[in-house]
């Protein structure tokens, strides 16, 4: 998964101290789906330094413009850059002040054209960006990665979510479900993030995005069970192996 | 030679001063003649039309030939699948904008995958036209352009003059002798709102007399997020030009279903020009 190793030698060394080669502060998996009213999002709040759990206030996820969400797994530092260029992006579109808007398709191609020049340079941004969003009734939901891979889906995880998320989505998702039910799919495969995913924490926020705007919801914790014999008591016959 | 006449004929405030040397150098007046001199060299081109229906916008232009044996000179470019100009005055600054504007377009579609709203375009290339009146080294732009297109909030006309001006219009002409469609158009206008292939008509109706002698291109957008030009071929529009005339109700059937794109459910009806 690491594109970026064995690096050191091969640029020219002055640029060495400013390319990323690895990550610090990183964030989770982010999970994405398209649902009746437009576009739901969720991501836990840790920030992993390493194998630490450090951070547990990371606000992964935010509003860009009028009609999208981002979020973004990886490094934290890189995804307030991001937001930095969205603010601009976003500004100058609305300084035209003419009745046009970005919608997300045209944030999530501006997204990938960054994330791909920046991988030609050596130099890449380490995220993995879900984007979704609703503009005049169309609903549209994306992921750009550090390498400038980009594409369009119902619904969409990032990191460890692509192996533990998308097989439930796949069974589970339908067109337009409706809020709460939507929000269930998503706590279901949380459940099984923070279960299994060693960087999860539980503490997460859920984000919606709608024809009349974005909403980002207090953070929450799910109900988990820990009850099980194996846990109690491991020794007399409780814990066979690790599954 | 038309120029010639004309800078002379400008100079009624000349006063021994270098009014026409640079754009930069106003005039004791208050004026830059430069500036005017090239609104002027618009007037002398031969005539662009345009008119703004509220789905469609229609380009029309009347095409000079050197001589019998030589091509009409182009005058309609099409700048995006979204977006056309129509030109009056000097052609070739004319084929220079459009093909600055041309890829001004695709390199927004490049980077955001969707058509460049086109009222930023215009305001993009004013502010062009503004730079050249400024600057010792470079002259105003010697045309004048018809601007048409269509974004999020419908279909919009605009006409950006060499003085780095830009106004939105519903209806406009510019070229010579083009006074006479402008008078019609403003007469006509309110009547034609939806209909706009009587709003072709309407364009060769303001330049009657001189059809024969030149040939007419007629060019329309459409609503549906497409700029589709009908075929190029002058014979078959000023067959189809001429059938408009005649008043024929079948004037519709002349033209190829896959050219051109409907009115939502228009009939047309006959024509009380």
């Amino acid at each position: 998964m690491n594109y970026f190793e064995g690096l050191e030698g091969t640029v020219s060394s002055e640029s060495d101290s400013q390319r990323t080669l690895t990550p610090y502060v990183t964030g989770t998996s982010v999970i994405g789906i398209k649902y009746k009213d437009g576009i739901l999002m969720t991501a836990d709040m840790g920030g992993s330094y390493g194998s630490t759990l450090r951070y547990k206030g990371v606000e992964r996820m935010k509003p860009v413009g009028k009609h999208s969400i981002i979020g973004a797994s990886g490094e934290i530092s890189d995804f307030q850059e991001i937001m930095r260029y969205l603010d601009e992006l976003i500004i100058h579109d609305n300084m035209w002040d003419d009745g046009n808007s970005l919608g997300p398709k045209e944030i999530h191609n501006y997204l990938t054209r960054v994330m791909y020049n920046r991988r030609n340079k050596f130099d890449p941004l380490w995220n993995t960006l879900v984007l979704g969003g609703i503009k005049n009734g169309q609903k549209y939901l994306g992921m750009v990665s550090s390498i400038g891979v980009h594409f369009e889906d119902d619904h969409i995880a990032t990191g460890f979510g692509n192996h533990l998320a998308r097989p439930i989505l796949r069974d589970e998702w339908k067109e337009d479900m409706s809020f709460e039910d939507a929000v269930k799919l998503l706590e279901k495969c949380m459940l099984v993030l923070l279960y299994r995913d060693r960087s999860a924490i539980n503490k997460l926020q859920i984000t919606k995005i709608t024809e009349e705007g974005a909403t980002v919801y207090q953070p929450y914790a799910l109900k988990t069970h820990w009850g099980f014999t194996a846990f109690k008591n491991p020794a007399n016959g409780g814990a066979e192996g690790s599954w | 030679k038309n120029q010639n006449q004309t800078l002379s004929s400008f100079s009624f405030s000349f006063n021994g001063s270098i009014d026409f040397a640079d754009v930069t150098t106003w005039s004791s007046a208050g004026r830059l003649f430069q500036i005017e001199y090239a609104i002027e060299a618009v007037k002398q081109g031969s005539a662009a039309i345009s008119l703004q229906l509220k789905t469609h916008v229609v380009l029309a232009s009347i095409n000079k030939a050197n001589s019998k044996l030589s091509s009409h000179q182009k005058k309609i470019f099409k700048a995006d699948d979204h977006i056309g100009i129509a030109i009056a005055g000097l052609t070739a600054d004319g084929g220079f904008l459009s093909k600055y504007l041309r890829s001004d377009c695709i390199n927004y579609t490049f980077t955001y995958e969707s058509p460049l709203p086109f009222g930023r375009l215009v305001v993009q290339l004013a502010d062009n036209a503004q730079v050249c009146t400024q600057r010792s080294w470079k002259r105003p732009y010697g045309v004048g352009l018809l601007v048409a297109g269509l974004d999020e909030s419908g279909a919009h006309l605009y006409y950006n003059c060499p003085s780095g001006n830009y106004f939105e219009y519903q209806a406009f002409t510019i070229g010579s002798r083009s006074q006479a469609a402008k008078i019609y158009l403003e007469r006509k206008y309110e009547t034609l709102m939806g209909r706009a292939h009587q709003a072709c008509t309407l364009c060769n109706q303001g330049n009657t007399t001189r059809r024969k002698a030149h040939k007419l291109y007629l060019h329309r957008g459409c609503g549906c997020n497409r700029w589709t030009f009908p075929c190029n071929r002058s014979e078959y529009h000023n067959k189809w030009v001429e059938s408009f005339e005649i008043q024929e109700q079948t004037a519709e059937a002349t033209i190829p279903a896959g050219d051109m794109q409907e009115d939502q459910g228009q009939q047309t009806a006959p024509m009380d020009i």
